[in-house]
């Protein structure tokens, strides 16, 4: 240490200092700092606060909405029971086992949380949907960030979103039913990755279609949500293996999907049509 | 510096070849494509920002594949497509900051810039409004100057003088050329006017191949000799103008004034004139002209 300090004195005794040449590299240097571009690599976190602004105040609007909406049919579900027992939608020889094992009946809260979820994915989709109705998609390819990283970014926050909506609703329902944590937490989530297949495949390979055949998905994912209710059997505990397999298809799919998806974009097929 | 190369590119949709085997190099300057609609132009744009990949042939940047490149590249790019789109609720400040954030600027080089481009887009006073609220010239302002953001190496405007008025057109035009000095700047166009007084090259492109390729005086040599003005009567210049391709028709009391290109004289009483830009993009361009495509 010392050898060093002693090293360098030497060193600035005895070098003189050249003005001109380090004028001239200082120069250099400041040529060199202004040629580079103020440009960073952003993390992940950053994309994800980027991609926050795009989400319109619409949507959280909405979202807020149906969070109140499904906490009403929470609260409410001894009612709800009553009514939908009353009303034609379900016929006595169904309701009558259920209403049998005592308290809120699976088949008569869980598809209405589904369908409650069935329309925080389309207005997620409807959101994702908006770079293309905007026909923002092209010249947000041509930017830095890669338009894959952007639309991974909005599916998870669109995707978060939808699984903190399907966890509060699945702790708040725990009580009035007669299922488990997780059990509830399949009941609501398969009808929800069904829709959410169903939307990626109107976005994947319908795009632009129209707003008949956007209607018709939506009424098709809402009918889906009912679609257990109808046999009620399904909520059965022994029924529950018949949940996870179709959870477990349309999860592959919705994956297969949007690996095809990621394909076209990769080769300009999704925004490119002349 | 940066160099451009395009090496026997072709993109195909199905049937049809929009681009055919282009093959150029791209350095520094102002590159002005022209072209009628569907010559390929928007495409071949395209194929430079890597939006599309080319079914065969390959695109360089300094020697190495763009699509290698990826982000790589991206960060020199500047990017107007010819169908800008925005979101509507945004404001045009808002929008800016949004797209400098995609462009990987960090938060303070991104705001200095946008107020800066704003100023010289002349949207400064109105960028706390909306976009939707905006006029189709200041849209497309808006979109020069997302695409300036970066200070990008290679900037690529498709059709960006579309929906300006002259002033604003002339305006856009001197902002390149300040802009263009140690960057590639290639526009697309069939506004000939557009890249006649700001461009060191010209491209002219068909059924997605490329015609001509070379300087203004170059291009429009190609066609010394073939520009001729011809005084003619009413019925005289209909025939004329039925038969030859007439790049301009003046009424002069009785008689009308026409300049038309044919590689043969008109009449006996025409004149060789020296040629325009415009003329060169009629003579090549005269059956898409005729048919109002």
């Amino acid at each position: 240490m010392k050898k060093d300090r002693e090293l360098t004195r030497l060193f600035r005794e005895e070098l003189p200092v050249e003005e001109q040449g380090r004028k001239r590299a200082m120069e250099a240097i400041r040529k060199s700092i202004r040629s580079k571009k103020p440009v960073c690599v952003p993390a992940w976190r950053q994309i994800f606060y980027t991609q926050l602004p795009f989400f319109s105040r619409g949507y959280w609007c909405f979202q807020v909405f149906l969070l109140l909406l499904g906490a009403s049919a929470i609260a409410g579900a001894g009612e709800l029971s009553v009514w939908i027992q009353d009303g034609p939608l379900f016929s006595r020889r169904v309701l009558e086992p259920l209403a049998a094992q005592g308290g809120v009946p699976c088949a008569v809260l869980l598809p209405v949380l589904s369908a409650i979820m069935a329309l925080v994915s389309v207005a997620g989709f409807a959101e994702l949907g908006k770079c293309f109705s905007c026909r923002m998609w092209e010249l947000e390819y041509s930017c830095c960030l890669d338009l894959k990283q952007l639309l991974a970014v909005r599916m998870a926050i669109t995707g978060m979103v939808d699984l903190i909506w399907i966890a509060c609703f699945t702790a708040a329902s725990l009580g009035r039913l007669q299922t488990g944590f997780v059990q509830t937490g399949i009941y609501l989530l398969t009808p929800y990755v069904c829709n959410s297949l169903l939307y990626l495949t109107v976005f994947t390979f319908a795009r632009g279609s129209g707003r008949i055949l956007q209607a018709c998905v939506l009424a098709a994912a809402c009918c889906i949500s009912f679609l257990p209710a109808c046999i009620p059997y399904l909520y059965e505990q022994a029924a529950l293996w018949l949940w996870l397999v179709v959870l477990a298809a349309a999860g592959s799919l919705a994956a297969a999907e949007l690996f095809c998806l990621a394909g076209k974009i990769g080769r300009g097929e999704e925004i490119c049509w002349n | 510096m940066l160099e451009l190369k395009l090496n026997e590119v072709t993109k195909k949709y199905k049937d049809t070849i929009a681009v055919n085997h282009i093959s150029t190099t791209f350095t520094q300057g102002v590159y002005g494509l022209l072209g009628a609609n569907g010559a390929g132009k928007t495409t071949l744009l395209r194929l430079l920002c890597d939006i599309l990949r080319p079914d065969e042939g390959q695109i360089l940047c300094n020697g190495r594949p763009i699509d290698k490149l990826g982000a790589g590249y991206r960060r020199f790019l500047g990017y107007l497509p010819q169908e800008f789109g925005f979101y509507p609720d945004f404001t045009a400040e808002r929008f800016l900051m949004y797209m400098a954030a995609l462009k990987a600027l960090p938060a303070p080089e991104a705001k200095r810039k946008s107020r800066e481009l704003l100023a010289m887009v002349g949207l400064e006073e109105v960028k706390g409004k909306k976009i939707k609220t905006f006029s189709g010239g200041m849209v497309r302002r808006l979109g020069i100057a997302q695409a300036m953001l970066n200070d990008p190496e290679i900037l690529i405007l498709d059709e960006p003088t579309s929906g300006l008025d002259p002033k604003e057109r002339i305006r856009f035009r001197n902002i390149i050329s300040a802009f263009s000095r140690d960057r590639i700047v290639i526009l697309s166009t069939h506004i000939v006017s557009d890249v006649e007084y700001i461009a060191d090259e010209i491209l002219l492109m068909k059924g997605g191949r490329l015609l001509q390729q070379g300087s203004v005086e170059n291009v429009v040599s190609q066609v010394q000799g073939w520009v001729w003005e011809v005084a003619a009567d009413r019925e005289e210049a209909e025939e004329l103008n039925r038969r030859y391709a007439v790049s301009s028709l003046k009424n002069r009391g009785d008689k009308t004034t026409l300049r038309i290109v044919s590689e043969e004289c008109p009449a006996l009483e025409a004149v060789s004139v020296p040629p325009a830009l415009e003329d060169v993009y009629l003579y090549y361009f005269r059956e898409e002209a005729d048919c109002g495509c």
